[in-house]
C-alpha cells in the first residue's frame, strides 16, 4: 500500500493510528500556499480544521459519510468551493464560491475534505506551467523547474505528498502533463463523464474534462468513480484479453531518456503496429479550437483591459481573437476525421500506449518565473500527445515509468475508446503490478500521515529537501 | 519575424504589439501562421460535416428507477 495514498488514511483513520485533524495540522504546517511547493494558490486554515474535526467525529461514531472520510483533496482553481474565490489562475477575474461545483458537492458526499484551491496556469492556457500572474508551483523533484499546466497545482500537491488526492481539469493534457512531469498519475476522462458545473467558464467549452490525479491507480480509480458517480472499475482483470496499439510513426522521436523509458513497455505488452489517419491536423485543430473558445469566452476582457492579463496570454489570445470562423468550423470539420481515424484503430485494438509528453521541463531563470514564457517549441514537445484526447473525447491516463538522468519523472499515456474508463485504468493496474510503473519520491516531499516513515503522531510534517 | 521562444522584455514587447491595430496584424497574422493554419487551410476537407462532441455522461439511476433495455 502507499504510504500516503486513499487507502492509508483510511487504515490509519481507523486503527486510530491518526485523526483528520491530525492530518490538517501537518498540511497546514507543509505551508501550502507560499511553501517549498507553492502548490495552493488559497487555503481557509479555520474551515479546515472544522471540518476535520467534524469528520473525526464521524470516524469516531462509526458513522463516515464515505469512502473518502476525512481524505484531504486539492481541487484546481476553476471550480466554486465555499469561502475561496475561483480566479482560474487570473490576478482579476472571480467566480462566485457558491454554490459549489457539483464534483465538489460529490466529494463532500464522499466524506473528503477541501484541503484548498490548486494554482493553475493563468486560464488554463500554458502546458509549461509557469503563470506571473496567479502565481508557480515549483516541481518537487527539483524546484528550479515547472510542474506542467496547466493543473499545476494539483499535481504538485499529489506528488510532494500533501495531498493523495487532486482535481483538475484538462482541455489539451493538463490531467496528464502535469501529473507525468511531477511523477503521479493523472486521468482525463470521456467528454462529459463528469459534471462540470460550477466551473469558472473561461472558454475551453468543446474539449474540456474533470478528473483526477492520485499517487496509484486504485486512488485515481475510487476518485473517478466518485466524480462521475459510476461503479468503481474492477481492476483486478489487469490486460487479460485486452489488445494494446502503438503507431510508432506518431511516437515520433521523443526525448532519448523517455523513448527509452516507454518503448520497452510498449513492446512488453505485445503492442500491436496501428496506424492512426489523419494526425497531422491534430495540433491545428487544437490549436484553433481552444483559441477561438477561449477568446471568444474573454472577449469582453480582451478588448477592454488586456493589461490585466499575463505578456504570455495577451500575446496567444491576440492572434486566436483573429482566427476566422472558417477556420474554426474546418477545425471542427478534421475532428471528425481524427474521430473517424480513432474509430478505425479502436476496432482492431483495445488501448493505444504512447509517451505523454516528449520532452521534460527544463530548469528555468528567475527572470522567467517573474516574466512569463511563451516557448512554442517546448509547447509542442510537451502537447505531442495529449491533443487527440481532447479533440475526440477519448479518456487517457498517464503513469509514472522511470526518471530521466536529471531524476526529472517520465509519463506513459493510455488511452482508449470513449466510455472506457475503465481499460485505461486496467491498464495502469497491470503496470503497477508489474512495477513498470512507480512513483518516484521527489526532492521535497511531505509525509501526510504521522506514523508514515515512523515518525511521531502529531508532529509537523518534516519536509525533506534535496535541492538539485 | 516572431521568435518561438519569449520571455522578459521580448514577450512583453510582442504583447503590446499584438494588441496594436496595424502593426499588430503582422504580428497576428505570424501567430496564426504558428498555430499551423496553413495546413488547416490546405487539407481536402470536403463535406466532412464538423465534430460535436458526444455527451455521454452515465449518472445513476434514481431510486426505483428501472433502466432500459
Amino acid at each position: 500500500m502507499t504510504p500516503s495514498g486513499i487507502g492509508a488514511h483510511r487504515e490509519a483513520y481507523a486503527s486510530g493510528e491518526c485523526t483528520p485533524v491530525e492530518v490538517a495540522e501537518r498540511f497546514l504546517a507543509a505551508q501550502p500556499v507560499g511553501g517549498d511547493v507553492d502548490a495552493f494558490v488559497s487555503v481557509d486554515p479555520d474551515a479546515l480544521l472544522a471540518e476535520a474535526a467534524a469528520s473525526a467525529r464521524r470516524l469516531r461514531d462509526g458513522a463516515p459519510s464515505g469512502p473518502l472520510e476525512g481524505v484531504l483533496v486539492g481541487v484546481k482553481d476553476f471550480f466554486a468551493v465555499r469561502g475561496h474565490v475561483t480566479r482560474g489562475g487570473t490576478s482579476f477575474l472571480a467566480g462566485d464560491a457558491q454554490p459549489e461545483a457539483e464534483l465538489v458537492t460529490r466529494l463532500r458526499r464522499a466524506g473528503a475534505i477541501i484541503a484548498g484551491k490548486n494554482r493553475t496556469t493563468e486560464l488554463g492556457l500554458s502546458p509549461i506551467g509557469v503563470n506571473p500572474s496567479g502565481g508557480s508551483p515549483r516541481n518537487p523533484h527539483d524546484r528550479e523547474r515547472p510542474c506542467g499546466g496547466s493543473s499545476s497545482g494539483g499535481a504538485a500537491a499529489v506528488a510532494s505528498g500533501m495531498v493523495p488526492l487532486a482535481v483538475g481539469t484538462d482541455g489539451g493534457g493538463s490531467l496528464r502533463i502535469p501529473p507525468a512531469v511531477c511523477g503521479v498519475l493523472g486521468l482525463k476522462p470521456t467528454f462529459d463523464r463528469v459534471p462540470m458545473g460550477g466551473e469558472l467558464n473561461v472558454g475551453w467549452w468543446s474539449v474540456d474534462v474533470a478528473g483526477p490525479i492520485a499517487r496509484t491507480s486504485a486512488d485515481l480509480a475510487e476518485a473517478y468513480a466518485i466524480l462521475a458517480d459510476v461503479a468503481v472499475p474492477d481492476l483486478s482483470a489487469g490486460l487479460d484479453g485486452v489488445v494494446v496499439g502503438v503507431d510508432w510513426d506518431w511516437w515520433g522521436a521523443p526525448d532519448r531518456a523517455i523513448d527509452q523509458a516507454c518503448r520497452p513497455i510498449a513492446e512488453g505488452l505485445a503492442a500491436k503496429p496501428v496506424t492512426l489517419a489523419h494526425m497531422d491536423l491534430v495540433r491545428v485543430a487544437e490549436y484553433v479550437t481552444i483559441g477561438a473558445e477561449v477568446a471568444a469566452a474573454l472577449y469582453d476582457d480582451l478588448r477592454d483591459h488586456p493589461e490585466r492579463f499575463g505578456d504570455d496570454v495577451q500575446a496567444v489570445l491576440g492572434a486566436a481573437l483573429e482566427i476566422p470562423a472558417v477556420d474554426y468550423l474546418r477545425a471542427q470539420q478534421a475532428r471528425t476525421l481524427i474521430d473517424r481515424a480513432f474509430g478505425a484503430v479502436f476496432a482492431e485494438v483495445d488501448v493505444i500506449v504512447s509517451p505523454t509528453v516528449a520532452s521534460t521541463v527544463p530548469r528555468l531563470p528567475d527572470a522567467v518565473w517573474r516574466d512569463g514564457l511563451l516557448d512554442e517549441p517546448l509547447l509542442r514537445r510537451l502537447t505531442a500527445y495529449t491533443f487527440p484526447a481532447n479533440l475526440v473525447g477519448l479518456p487517457a491516463v498517464t503513469v509514472p515509468v522511470g526518471t530521466d538522468a536529471d531524476g526529472m519523472p517520465i509519463g506513459l499515456q493510455i488511452m482508449a475508446a470513449r466510455g472506457r474508463e475503465d481499460l485505461v485504468l486496467r491498464a495502469a493496474a497491470a503496470l503497477e503490478r508489474d512495477g513498470a510503473c512507480a512513483v518516484p519520491r521527489p526532492a521535497t516531499w511531505f509525509d501526510p500521515l504521522p506514523q508514515a516513515e515512523g515518525q511521531a503522531t502529531g508532529g509537523a510534517p518534516e519536509a525533506h529537501h534535496d535541492r538539485r | 519575424m516572431q521568435p518561438r521562444r519569449m520571455t522578459g522584455p521580448v514577450l512583453r514587447g510582442v504583447a503590446r504589439a499584438t494588441r496594436a491595430p496595424l502593426v499588430g496584424g503582422g504580428m497576428r497574422a505570424v501567430s496564426l501562421q504558428l498555430m499551423g493554419v496553413t495546413a488547416l487551410r490546405r487539407a481536402r476537407l470536403g463535406d466532412v460535416p464538423p465534430y460535436v462532441a458526444e455527451l455521454t455522461r452515465p449518472g445513476r439511476l434514481a431510486e426505483g428507477e428501472e433502466p432500459t433495455a
